[in-house]
């Protein structure tokens, strides 16, 4: 790991990780959630799919987690560009099963966070 | 009595006023005390001061005249009456101390009442009389039968036998045609007969009376010819004292094949009256019972149904249904009365329990003490209808019923007239129709002659009664709702009382206004076990009401054939309660017993009504009946619509609401429509005349559409290997299965066979088309949306005239008189596959019902034709049968996948789509149209326009737990019946907004209610399924074990302000339980469960902190989730052996325990945060120790606990005191001072489906 500090992953959904947004830099610390796709037992590597967006998810580090194609799982790790292609990939540090979540509902939790969040910083400014 | 004026019976009846006279007593007019007939009993009678005393006379007043039998002269309907006569005029009368002597003699009544009659002018009832003339009745002490050929010396040797004993009974008069003398004419020779216990010695001997006579002999005596025959009252005034009669003739009667010997009376015949033995002193007990007979001594207090139905006391009923009865007119509300020779029969209905005294041929009445009451007199009608002699041919219960039945449909009378009903049949023909097809064939009995009844008594029908009796009772609605009205008087009083005791930690009475309008409460008709038959009518409120003459109630039934005219049935309903007071809510209903009287004497008491409940009575599947549907005729006339017809075959796809007058924007318009699709098949029928014939008789409610069935084949495999070859097979045999009048069935071959097109090709495709009803036609009420119906095919049909075929959206015109049946398929793969009938149902004719009815009821087949097809036809008649809401589907199906990523095909919501629909510029508003069920949450008044529409209404729906909001004018909708919140209703065709979860009713849009919710009541059967619904059920007796009338109770007075928190939380442990069987307290048998907890503390987490939660009772049990479903692996299969549902329950197997060991107290000693390494001591007060498995048993519930949903606690704060006083009631150590966590009382759980929570959570944060 090149950090020193390990940060907490920021919750975000698949949509907001585009190439242009904040969040697409290498070694950011992110909380994804979604339904896995695909999974390479060779490579470890799984893919996880939500709203019409995927993410790959490098699970090496990953135990006790049973990996089933279909259920929705969350993962809290690190983003690694691999470069010639600009192509991201979470190196996952936990992860777990989630099924039965509401995306629905866990997308609005994730807004009224972040909103929360910002009053809050805000009004620690003021102070 | 010097002082007495001589009244004659003229002045009487000139007067033509009831009044009572008296010799001596004096009666002022300012102090009009209440009359003279010394042993009446007036309290005892009735309380009700509505009846008037007798006038009394003014002064004193005597009437002399003469004490006669009866005769020809005298015209009286019941006949066989004494007569009293002064010379002028003569009148009916009876007579108490009847003496024999008196007859013929003169005599001077003393105190007396009389009635003005219409018939003979009056009636005398003679309480106090003397003979004027004593003298010369000493040497009377015999008395001819036939006073004009008294001559005793002329004795011919054929009558010379003589019979003396106890007089034992009497039967009524009865008619014998017979030759007399030379001609050949018959004639009615008039008679009766007694039966006398005698004596075997030969002679009579007066002297001898009381050395060793032993009455042990039954002798009948039949007193023949008319003369003989108006002994008739006096010898009934003679019943149980000794008589003798001389000269009588003996001859052999044939009585059912067995000869029977009877003393018959000649012109010689003499009687003897009685005399006083030291046996004879009977006294008159209230009941004496021998064997099936007895006697019965009591009040009169009401006559109903012409004197049919006698009510004596409470719940003691005389039944006087035969015809021949020769009554007394002083049998009057207010009498004294005796009856002999009885049948008392304790009846079991399902209201409660009657006695029942059923007069037979033996019954003789004499009243024993006039009525002081100004009541009309029992005049016998001689009319014999078909409904009297039907009544006669039943078991005593059985008649009781149907006389109340009949008193049922008495209140019919006055009410917009049914021609159809009135000219056909009368109320009594009405009655009977409805009795035979209710009343079981086993409580049909046969009768035998007078003869036969009275001589063999005890071998005749009368003997063996049923004495449980599951008939229902059918009540006129007044009664109905006054005795709702008494029982919610009567828990609001009891609540009151608890209140007053228990402020503390129940809900504060503000509480209660608060969520009055949620509130209800219901309990089914089981409950109460009544039958209301009434008319269906829409009142000016636009609400629907079942009503009779006497009075109305609301009903809550979605789209029910309303047809004014005729009388329904209504047996399976819920009564709905709203706005109880929530306290009220978990109080189990005292079950009032129904009082028979206020059946036949609906005039309700004014009752003080401090509650503004409204209830209303919600009907089950098919529970309103026609009730002349049950014409035995009308059934084989239904059979005969099906033979050699051909049918055609729609389905219901839309229903159109019926626009009022004045809807904006509309014209008027008073049709109905319907869209509907035309399946491009037709069904021909082959019912024969024997099939109609043979059509079995089922029990109703029987589940037959299996068992009947018949499982032949009718198609060779290779001849549907043909079919199947074909792509639509032209034609496809079935098997028809028709129900009519509900208890018929006929089962028989049909085919469908497929429509060509211009004889060309098939018809491969369904027409939409639009039905117009107007508005005499009640069919669009019946049809249900998704249901298919079969029409009869016919030159003048509504399908088929004036065109050659039907083509999309034609509108076709429905006339009044069209039938329709409702069908349901089915596909049978035995005819494909050698395995077992595998029947089930595709769709339902009603599908609606079929998914939403989780009651029993929702299994009967509720269509009125199954249609049995071969198991290939059921790819093909998918495409026709499938979800109607695919049908309805619009096509704007989203690929906008972040929007419908939660909602499934199958939660059939559809959301418009949010950025798709373009500003429109159209004047009507656009977006999609949805279907959905859901619950009604709540209806809110909005003033806004949402797309163009302006909307006075906002509907909250829960559709799979998201709030759905409704908008729209509502003006029609509202008046829908049931609707509001907690009902459960379908929406076809709203209004999408473009914004999520938003839609508009429109002026085509259907809403029709499912069903509403049951907050509370006995038939939640799992009441954790729904907990998030229910509150906590409290029985008055569990409010709070804290609560006492000591001194205790005011120590918690300073917390009644204390606020009510209420939190989600998880059960970490449990930490103390308290497990003990039920007091033996008959008042709470009923209850599921004989296990009480009277204490439980919980350590739960709600996330920040742990807290000690105490709760008791139906909160406790809903914790430890004892009315789940026990999972296998928790039980020693072996030791518990579990066979049915209701048995599977935790509480169930729990109860096996608790019952052995009375009390149980488990105690928790170890850490409270770890459940699993507790170390749990289980106290048991019984002198049995816990096996093993009992021991794993109580452990695993802990645990069971543990893994329990999340809870919904509200809770109030514990002090100290409180603590201290719940360890002393509960004799137990509660040591909650040694885990330092704050204790708290649970005063309401209920589980929390944290998706729910979420969503609402969520939406009041964003609102924020």
């Amino acid at each position: 790991m090149a950090k020193s500090q390990i940060e907490p992953g920021v919750p975000i959904t698949l949509q907001e990780l585009d190439p242009s947004s904040l969040f697409y830099k290498e070694g950011v610390s992110l909380r994804v959630t979604a339904m896995l796709r695909g999974y390479s037992v060779e490579t470890a590597i799984g893919v996880i799919e939500d709203g019409g967006r995927s993410l790959k998810i490098n699970t090496q580090n990953i135990r006790d987690v049973s990996l089933r194609v279909g259920s929705i799982y969350q993962f809290i790790g690190e983003l690694h560009i691999e470069q010639p292609n600009n192509e991201a990939i979470l190196q996952a540090r936990t992860g777990r099963n989630v099924d039965g979540i509401d995306m629905n509902l866990y997308r609005k939790t994730i807004e009224l966070l972040r909103k929360f969040l910002k009053e809050e910083d805000n009004s620690n400014m003021v102070e | 009595m010097e002082n007495a004026t001589i009244l004659t019976i003229v002045e009487l009846v000139h007067k033509g006023r009831a009044v009572t006279g008296s010799s001596s007593l004096f009666f002022s007019d300012a102090t009009p005390t209440p009359h003279s007939s010394s042993e009446s009993r007036p309290g005892a009678v009735d309380s009700d001061s509505s009846r008037k005393f007798l006038t009394p006379l003014n002064h004193p007043a005597v009437i002399v005249g003469t004490l006669a039998l009866p005769s020809e002269t005298l015209k009286c309907p019941n006949r066989y009456c004494f007569r009293f006569s002064d010379g002028d005029l003569t009148i009916c009368c009876d007579i108490l101390r009847f003496e024999i002597r008196a007859i013929g003699t003169k005599i001077c009544v003393l105190s007396w009442n009389f009635l003005p009659m219409k018939h003979s002018g009056g009636f005398l009832e003679i309480i106090k009389w003397k003979f004027v003339d004593t003298d010369n009745l000493v040497s009377r002490c015999s008395f001819p039968l036939i006073p004009s050929l008294y001559s005793p010396q002329n004795v011919d040797r054929k009558s010379r036998y003589s019979v003396f004993g106890v007089l034992e009974s009497i039967s009524p008069v009865s008619v014998v045609p017979c030759q007399e003398g030379v001609s050949s004419d018959s004639v009615n020779l008039p008679g009766f007969l007694v039966h006398v216990m005698a004596c075997e010695c030969k002679e009579y001997n007066r002297d001898a009376i009381d050395c060793g006579h032993a009455f042990e002999k039954s002798v009948f005596v039949y007193l023949c010819g008319s003369m003989a025959a108006s002994w008739h009252p006096a010898i009934t005034k003679l019943v149980g004292s000794n008589v003798a009669f001389s000269g009588l003739k003996k001859k052999l009667v044939y009585v059912r094949g067995d000869s029977l010997l009877v003393f018959v009376t000649t012109e010689n015949s003499v009687l003897y009256p009685p005399w006083l033995s030291k046996k004879q002193i009977v006294l008159k007990a209230g009941v004496d019972r021998r064997g099936n007979c007895g006697s019965y001594l009591g009040f009169v207090r009401g006559l109903y149904m012409r004197g049919k139905l006698v009510e004596m006391d409470e719940d003691v009923w005389l039944l006087l249904t035969d015809q021949i009865h020769n009554r007394s007119h002083s049998i009057r509300t207010g009498s004294l009365i005796f009856i002999r020779n009885v049948h008392l029969v304790n009846t079991k209905f399902s209201w409660g329990e009657v006695l029942i005294l059923g007069a037979c041929f033996k019954t003789s009445i004499t009243v024993e003490s006039f009525s002081p009451f100004e009541t009309s007199c029992l005049v016998d009608s001689c009319r014999q209808t078909s409904l009297s002699r039907f009544i006669e041919s039943l078991s005593f219960p059985a008649r009781f019923w149907t006389l109340l039945v009949r008193s049922c449909f008495q209140k019919f009378d006055g009410m917009p007239s049914d021609k159809e009903i009135l000219r056909s049949c009368q109320k009594d023909e009405l009655t009977k129709l409805y009795a035979e097809s209710r009343i079981p064939p086993s409580m049909f009995q046969p009768r035998g002659g007078i003869f036969t009844e009275f001589c063999v008594h005890e071998s005749c029908g009368c003997n063996s009664e049923a004495h449980d009796c599951n008939l229902k009772l059918v009540m006129p609605i007044s009664s109905f709702v006054h005795h709702i009205k008494v029982m919610l008087n009567e828990l609001l009083s009891q609540i009151k009382k608890d209140f007053s005791a228990s402020d503390f930690l129940s809900d504060s009475p503000s509480t209660w206004k608060r969520y009055n309008h949620t509130n209800m409460k219901t309990f089914r008709s089981e409950d109460t076990s009544v039958i209301l038959l009434g008319r269906l009518k829409i009142s000016s409120s636009g609400r629907l009401q079942l009503h009779d003459r006497t009075s109305s109630i609301d009903v809550l039934a979605p789209d029910l054939d309303i047809n004014a005219s005729r009388i329904c049935e209504v047996s399976d309903y819920s009564i709905i309660m709203e706005g109880i007071p929530e306290s009220m809510f978990h109080m189990p209903f005292l079950q009032n017993p129904l009082r028979c009287r206020s059946v036949v004497n609906p005039t309700p008491l004014a009752i003080e009504n401090t509650l503004t409940v409204r209830f209303s009575l919600s009907l089950g599947t098919a529970s309103c009946k026609h009730v002349l549907e049950h014409h035995p005729l009308d059934w084989r006339h239904d059979l005969n619509e099906f033979k050699e017809g051909m049918f055609h075959l729609f389905r219901v796809t839309h229903k159109f609401p019926i626009l009022r007058n004045g809807h904006p924007g509309m014209p008027d318009c008073t049709s109905a429509f319907i869209e509907a699709l035309v399946l491009p098949w037709e069904l021909i029928c082959t019912v024969t005349e024997e099939d109609a014939a043979a059509a079995p008789y089922f029990e109703e409610h029987d589940n037959t559409s299996q068992e009947i069935r018949p499982h032949k084949r009718y198609k060779t495999n290779n001849e549907l290997e043909r079919q199947r070859a074909l792509s639509v097979p032209h034609e496809i045999s079935c098997q028809m299965t028709i129900r009519c009048a509900n208890s018929h069935c006929l089962v028989t071959a049909a085919t469908l066979s497929n429509l060509r097109e211009n004889k060309s090709g098939n018809m491969h495709s369904t027409k939409r088309v639009l039905l117009e009803f107007i508005p005499e036609c009640s069919n669009y009420y019946a049809l249900q949306i998704g249901g298919c119906y079969l029409m009869k095919h016919g030159t003048d049909d509504s399908f088929c005239v004036g065109r050659s075929g039907i083509s999309n959206n034609d509108k076709i015109g429905f006339r009044p008189e069209t039938r329709l049946w409702s069908v349901e398929f089915s596909f049978d793969e035995v005819l494909t596959h050698d395995g077992s009938v595998d029947v089930y149902p595709l769709v339902s004719s009603q599908p609606s019902l079929a998914v939403e009815q989780r009651n029993d009821s929702s299994s009967q087949p509720c269509s009125d034709v199954s249609l049995l097809l071969p198991y290939d036809a059921k790819r093909l008649f998918s495409v026709f049968l499938k979800d109607l809401e695919e049908l309805n589907k619009p096509l704007a199906a989203g690929n906008d996948n972040n929007n419908i990523a939660c909602c499934t095909q199958s939660e059939k919501i559809m959301h418009a789509e949010p950025s798709r629909v373009p500003p429109s510029n159209s004047l009507f508003p656009e977006g999609n149209l949805a279907t959905f069920r859901g619950d009604i949450v709540a209806v809110d008044a909005v003033t806004s326009s949402v797309v163009d529409v302006s909307s006075s209404y906002c509907i909250n729906v829960l559709v799979n737990h998201q709030i759905v909001k409704i908008f729209g004018p509502l003006r029609r909708h509202s008046y829908l019946t049931g609707f509001g919140p907690g009902a459960s209703a379908t929406f076809y065709r709203i209004l999408g907004t473009g914004e999520e979860n938003r839609f508009v009713l429109t002026s085509a849009s259907f809403v029709k209610i499912n069903s509403r919710k049951a907050l509370d009541g006995p038939q939640l059967e799992k009441p954790t399924h729904r907990a998030a619904l229910c509150l906590p059920k409290i029985t008055h007796q569990e409010y709070v074990p804290c609560i006492l009338a000591g001194p205790g109770c005011n120590s918690f007075s300073e917390n009644k302000d204390n606020q009510q928190i209420k939190f989600a939380c998880k059960v970490l442990s449990v930490y103390l339980l308290v497990l003990q069987t039920r007091s033996d307290d008959s008042s709470e048998k009923e209850c599921r469960n004989n296990i009480v907890i009277p204490l439980a503390g919980f350590v739960v987490d709600d996330g920040s902190s742990i807290y000690l939660c105490w709760t008791s009772g139906e909160r406790a049990f809903t914790i430890l989730r004892l009315h789940e479903e026990l999972p296998e692996e928790a039980i020693d299969v072996a030791q518990w052996i579990r066979r049915d549902s209701s048995r599977g329950t935790t509480a169930y197997h729990l109860e096996q325990i608790v019952r052995v060991h009375k009390r149980i107290v488990m105690k928790c000693n170890g850490s409270q945060i770890d459940a699993l390494f507790q170390d749990i001591t289980i106290a048991v007060t019984s002198d049995q120790l816990l096996t093993k498995s009992e021991d794993k048993f109580l452990k695993w519930l802990i645990l069971n606990a543990i893994s329990g949903p999340i809870w919904e606690v509200a809770t109030s704060s514990m002090d100290m005191k409180m603590i201290d006083h719940l360890e002393r009631e509960q004799c137990v150590k509660m040591e909650t001072s040694r885990h330092n966590l704050q204790s708290v009382w649970g005063n309401e759980v209920c589980q929390v489906d944290p998706l729910v929570r979420a969503w609402s959570l969520l939406q009041g944060l964003l609102n924020s």
